[in-house]
């Protein structure tokens, strides 16, 4: 067994490697953007704060990050829902109990350059569309990447986050029993209805609440996908900060700390309200 | 009847999502091995190796994979053997969920964020942003997730083997050797699994610490997509998502215990 100062050393390798990694995420964003880092000249200012508090790009991109995240997440949840009730246990058989886990091998750079090439202008979809008459060149295809509203990056997303809820949907049908719960409560003399609004969806939107949440805070803070298929305005806020940290002018450094610090206390804010639950559990 | 249509509807589905799912490798094919695709063809005038050959020119292929490779390997042992002995001391902890809550906190916070601080603490520490600081950077976020995983492995059952074996008189590394390892092989191999692909997927800190020095797959993947070059994207996206693919086909255990599985417990 380890002995108790080690498992304090353990702890504090843990408490630092975790949180610690934020905090630092956290002080170097504040140092920055009172002008203490980064920039031409180093010196106190609160001229980055003013600039960022001022001007809407902030509040506009996380709006913006939001609305994909939201847009993204809550359609995808109900189309694996839909997918696994409807499916059910030929989820498990092959083939497609097998090719579910391919998504999972699907990092963001590669489901970019597919959305390029399937919803692009001259991309798959508007092939199909040129062969079967609807149009007569790219440009009459609706611009579905680097578009201002996010359809790309939605539709994207969906694809990569969609079989992961499928795999955990069914997953967690099988670790709750789902399926001999839903046949007692028909025996008892329940609807299908019943059995769905009563018994299913409880049990596994308690499940899934957890998941959702972290995998809408990934959503709202991806980068990759943003960066090679959404417009250049309104950008969601990972693809903001960065912009605004790697300039080609310096002077606006300051800012893209400023936004990098709201962001590190929003997120750690959902986190926060998020585990409190969990921790009390 | 309700019920053969029910079976029609869901093999219908099942069908439509596994053609879903094997779409985009189908255009990634296409697009690595087509000689002329040119608009509005759906599929492409001819077959050809020069995306893999221009990837491939000046070992400059050979270096990305290879050096992604290192990385990967290197975050996984490095995490996963730091999450491996953290997560016993977790287990055991008074606040054990309120810490495991804490592995999640990471994920929560771009890596774009994340990357950027720890490029001011490697600069100003004195190493420099290469290599070495992207497979730190990496290893950071590899360990919480390691952490999560290793959650799985530490039962009241297996603790308390580690507690009769030390009564016994076992020493602390005849425990991990004798018991704790050979009980958690399954979940230390997928934690192997799961932080190589963490890292080996890695674009945003590899590019933010990297500062563009150190060429990973990813970056190179990047490089040619937003060069317009579709061919040379599409030909390193495949040597990309294949050996990861291919592993989750062949060890589904590797990926089937998910740590936001646990999270939801």
């Amino acid at each position: 067994m380890l002995s108790s100062s080690t498992d304090r050393a353990a702890r504090l390798l843990f408490g630092v490697a975790t949180g610690g990694v934020v905090l630092l995420a956290l002080v170097v964003a504040a140092a920055g953007s009172v002008g203490i880092i980064g920039g031409i000249e180093p010196a106190f200012t609160t001229a980055h704060w003013l600039a960022v508090l001022s001007t809407p790009t902030l509040w506009l991109s996380l709006a913006y990050s939001a609305l994909i995240a939201m847009a993204s997440l809550l359609p995808s949840v109900l189309l694996a829902l839909l997918i696994v009730l409807a499916a059910g246990e030929r989820l498990r058989r092959a083939p497609l109990g097998a090719l579910l886990y391919l998504p999972l091998a699907f990092p963001g750079v590669v489901a970019a350059l597919v959305a390029v090439q399937v919803l692009g202008g001259a991309g798959w979809l508007s092939r199909i569309a040129h062969t079967a008459g609807v149009l007569a060149a790219p440009e009459e295809f609706p611009a579905l990447v680097q578009d201002r509203i996010g359809v790309g990056i939605v539709i994207t997303h969906m694809l990569m986050v969609t079989p992961f809820f499928v795999l955990l949907i069914d997953r967690l049908s099988t670790l709750e029993r789902l399926d001999a719960l839903a046949a007692l409560g028909r025996s008892l003399g329940a609807t299908s209805a019943q059995v769905l609004w009563t018994i299913r969806l409880p049990i596994l939107l308690r499940g899934l609440t957890p998941v959702c949440t972290v995998y809408g805070a990934a959503l709202l803070a991806s980068f990759e996908v943003p960066l090679l298929i959404g417009a250049q305005h309104p950008a969601m806020i990972a693809v903001e900060i960065d912009r605004h940290l790697h300039p080609l002018d310096l002077s606006t450094q300051g800012q893209g700390y400023a936004m990098a610090c709201v962001h590190v206390m929003l997120l750690t804010g959902i986190w926060w309200r998020m585990s409190r639950p969990a921790a009390r559990r | 009847m309700i019920r053969a249509t029910a079976s029609r509807r869901a093999a219908v589905i099942a069908w439509g999502l596994a053609v879903l799912i094997v779409l985009p490798y189908a255009v990634l094919a296409f697009g690595a091995f087509a000689q002329q695709w040119r608009y509005p063809a759906l599929l492409p005038a001819g077959w050809s190796m020069r995306a893999w050959t221009a990837l491939a020119g000046g070992g400059a292929l050979l270096d990305a994979a290879g050096r992604s490779a290192v990385i990967a390997l290197a975050v996984s042992l490095l995490s996963v053997t730091a999450a491996l002995i953290t997560s016993q001391a977790l287990a055991i902890a008074r606040h054990r969920e309120r810490m495991q809550a804490l592995a999640l906190l990471p994920f929560f916070v771009s890596p774009v964020v994340i990357g950027m601080s720890l490029q001011q603490l490697l600069l100003r520490s004195g190493l420099d942003h290469g290599a070495l600081g992207v497979l730190l950077a990496q290893s950071f976020i590899a360990y919480a997730y390691a952490v999560l995983l290793m959650n799985a492995l530490w039962s009241p059952t297996l603790l308390a083997m580690g507690d009769a074996a030390a009564g016994l008189g076992a020493s602390k590394l005849a425990i991990w050797r004798e018991v704790w390892l050979p009980a958690g092989a399954g979940v230390i191999a997928m934690a192997l699994f799961q932080t190589f692909s963490l890292s080996w997927f890695d674009y945003a800190l590899a590019r933010v610490i990297g500062g563009g020095r150190v060429v990973t797959l990813p970056i190179r993947v990047f490089e040619a997509l937003s060069a317009g070059d579709l061919r040379v994207a599409s030909a390193g996206s495949l040597l990309l998502v294949l050996p990861p693919a291919v592993a989750f086909l062949l060890a589904r255990r590797l990926v089937a215990a998910s740590p936001l599985l646990k999270v939801s417990q």
